[in-house]
């Protein structure tokens, strides 16, 4: 892996979403290197969930190119932007990341099976829940039944699972205490480093930015309207 | 997969979807019941009568004829004159002519006054034979005949004895106590009327009437043979018991009956006497012929099934309409799950397929339990309907058309549930990994 085309992890060039006149974002030029962990700091309205839906292929801006791993993905079809994203990309929302009616193992079950490569590394999955501090009686509980600490643990997990190499996660702290989310950002960013994976954090708090190398605000990257 | 999240979410919010499967049951119990009802009574309709070319009755309609003197429902607005019978029973077209006379009855059940003739040429079925389980005929005006049904619910034997009522009503006050009857035969189940009453001979009515209304001038049958036989040209005298000989019933003289069943010599001349009957000079006659008249009967109860069907219709419709509301009203919640789920990778079809899927699960468990629910119940009630109402219905079979109206209800489920599954489809697309909170 020791591909030079692949350090650039990320690359948005003149990605333009929203309406012409008047757009949501305008992000001339962003790179994210290889195993970077960036703190993308950005207020609600900023235009973060929309930065993060074109990220994951979820929408497709008007204009301009996003290269993921070297790859244009505005230039693939939506299926295959789905499985590119279950590939490559490891998400983590601040909150109820996993079905809440399914057990852990099925919900890990579940990322296994959408992220199409069939295979199923129990291994690998054991080594991260001792590395995560989840016993393995876990697996058999519903979901919902798991304290937020340890969903968002649980959560790690399986954005890892599939060994992707970038991570994104959003305010994933924001539902713990500081106790947690000290002991979470830890194991976090410990976990991504094992499998080098780069790591997008996005959040408004400042305060965490010391966790990581990369400082970004969000208002700088994109020139905003005001009405947004 | 997809089967195991569609059925742990429905698991999830079991309350909801149990009853909207259970609304979904209940249309389909209608849907079936009324279905199979309708199939049931046709072909028990069809069964009642057999082997008889014509009814003839006094002039009414054609329904009304039919209904009185086949299924014993509802009364003779006029009888026929004896006199008239006996012209019509000597024609030359005609091989048999059997007399009954209706209006009295025995604890609910109707009492037919007939000739012992009515065991030989009444058939039902497909040309069935009516036969007797135990004894025979009634020979004596003291004797009676009794439906498979009437000896079965009422626990009587033959060598029993009975007292006939007057009137047709469950309850009667007036009771003809001196003169009782005694059981010596008892016929076969037909699954007919046939089976719900008890024959005796017709001279028996006459004399029933003779001796047990002691000057009963508020007797309304005997009245109105009475006025019938005045308004006859024959020239009749003015009250009918005159015409009773009293003691040996076998040569009393009824002054009128209520039908006539008449055998042909030849099928062919049927429409030919049935129009010869209709312009009878001395009364005015109809003449029916039971096939026709039973279609025409089934057309008119045919409006019924229809709008019975209709109601069935829009109850499925209406809980249809709850599946959907219930699955709209899930979509907030569940703007977490399609997050989750596209996060991980799924396609937003992913999403549409797994509300697919929610509804087809749930009107597929209404369909079943409707139609198990049905089946249940039809074999519980089957024998008390066939008493209560002489509807034969059989067991609930899973046929084609019934596996139609199941597929139906699927299928029509999975068209409704595209509302909030494209809606959910289309969050999937847009809103992708934001959710509002």
């Amino acid at each position: 892996m020791a591909d030079l085309r692949l350090d650039t992890v990320i690359h948005l060039d003149k990605v333009r979403f929203g309406w012409a006149q008047n757009p949501l974002l305008d992000i001339a030029n962003w790179r994210v290197e290889r195993g970077q962990k960036v703190f993308l700091y950005g207020p609600s309205g900023s235009g973060k969930s929309t930065l993060l839906n074109l990220l994951c292929g979820i929408i497709k801006p008007q204009s301009g190119s996003i290269r993921l791993l070297d790859t244009d993905i505005t230039q693939m079809s939506a299926g295959k932007r789905d499985r590119f994203r279950a590939k490559h990309i490891g998400m983590i929302f601040q909150q109820f990341n996993l079905l809440p009616y399914l057990s852990v193992k099925e919900n890990i079950n579940l990322a296994w099976e959408l992220g199409g490569t069939g295979q199923r590394n129990e291994g690998f999955l054991a080594h991260m829940l001792e590395r995560l501090e989840l016993g393995n009686e876990l697996l058999i509980r519903r979901a919902d039944s798991l304290s937020v600490g340890q969903q968002q643990r649980v959560a790690v997990a399986r954005a890892l699972l599939n060994k992707p190499e970038l991570i994104i996660a959003d305010e994933p702290t924001s539902a713990l205490d500081s106790e947690l989310r000290d002991q979470f950002l830890h194991l976090l960013l410990g976990c991504a480093e094992e499998s080098q994976a780069t790591v997008v954090f996005v959040s408004h708090d400042k305060s965490l930015k010391s966790y990581f190398d990369i400082h970004q605000d969000l208002r700088a990257l994109s020139t905003m309207r005001e009405d947004a | 997969m997809l089967l195991r999240i569609a059925s742990a979410s429905l698991w999830n919010r079991r309350l909801t979807a149990l009853l909207t499967a259970f609304s979904i049951a209940v249309s389909v119990f209608i849907m079936l019941g009324v279905d199979h009802l309708k199939n049931e009574m046709k072909s028990s309709f069809g069964r009642t009568v057999s082997g008889v070319d014509l009814i003839v009755g006094a002039r009414t309609g054609s329904t009304n004829l039919l209904l009185y003197s086949v299924f014993r429902i509802g009364n003779p607005s006029n009888n026929l004159s004896w006199q008239t019978f006996q012209a019509l029973s000597q024609a030359k077209e005609v091989d048999w002519a059997v007399p009954i006379s209706l209006g009295d009855s025995h604890k609910g059940y109707r009492v037919m006054g007939t000739t012992p003739g009515y065991f030989e040429h009444f058939k039902y079925g497909s040309r069935q034979d009516l036969a007797f389980r135990q004894g025979q005929s009634f020979t004596t005006t003291q004797e009676v005949v009794l439906g498979s049904d009437v000896a079965a619910k009422l626990d009587y034997h033959l060598g029993d004895e009975l007292v006939i009522s007057h009137g047709t009503g469950e309850v009667s006050f007036t009771h003809h106590d001196a003169y009782p009857f005694k059981v010596v035969g008892i016929l076969n189940a037909t699954g007919t009327p046939v089976d719900q009453t008890l024959h005796v001979n017709l001279a028996s009515i006459e004399l029933i009437h003779l001796s047990g209304g002691q000057g009963d001038h508020a007797h309304p049958q005997v009245q109105r043979h009475a006025a019938i036989t005045d308004q006859t040209e024959d020239h009749h005298d003015d009250h009918d018991h005159d015409h009773v000989t009293e003691g040996t019933g076998h040569h009393l003289q009824p002054g009128s009956v209520t039908a006539m069943l008449v055998g042909l010599k030849s099928r062919i001349g049927t429409l030919t006497f049935q129009r010869k009957v209709n312009e009878y000079k001395d009364e005015p006659l109809l003449a029916i012929i039971p096939g026709v008249a039973l279609a025409e009967l089934w057309q008119m109860m045919g409006m019924v099934e229809k709008a019975l069907a209709l109601i069935a219709l829009l109850v499925l419709v209406a809980s249809l309409l709850g599946m959907t509301t219930m699955l709209l009203a899930s979509m907030r919640e569940r703007e977490r799950e399609i997050a989750v789920l596209r996060a991980i990778g799924a396609h937003a079809s992913f999403v549409l397929l797994l509300i697919e899927l929610e509804a087809v699960l749930i009107a597929l468990a209404g369909a079943v339990a409707g139609y198990l629910g049905l089946a249940g119940l039809l074999t519980l009630l089957k024998n008390w309907i066939s008493s209560e109402y002489g509807l034969f219905i059989s067991g609930l079979p899973l046929s084609g058309s019934t596996l139609g109206y199941l597929g139906l209800i699927v299928g029509l489920a999975a068209l409704l549930a595209l509302i909030p599954a494209v809606l959910s489809y289309r969050t999937a697309l847009s809103r992708g990994l934001s959710v509002r909170l």
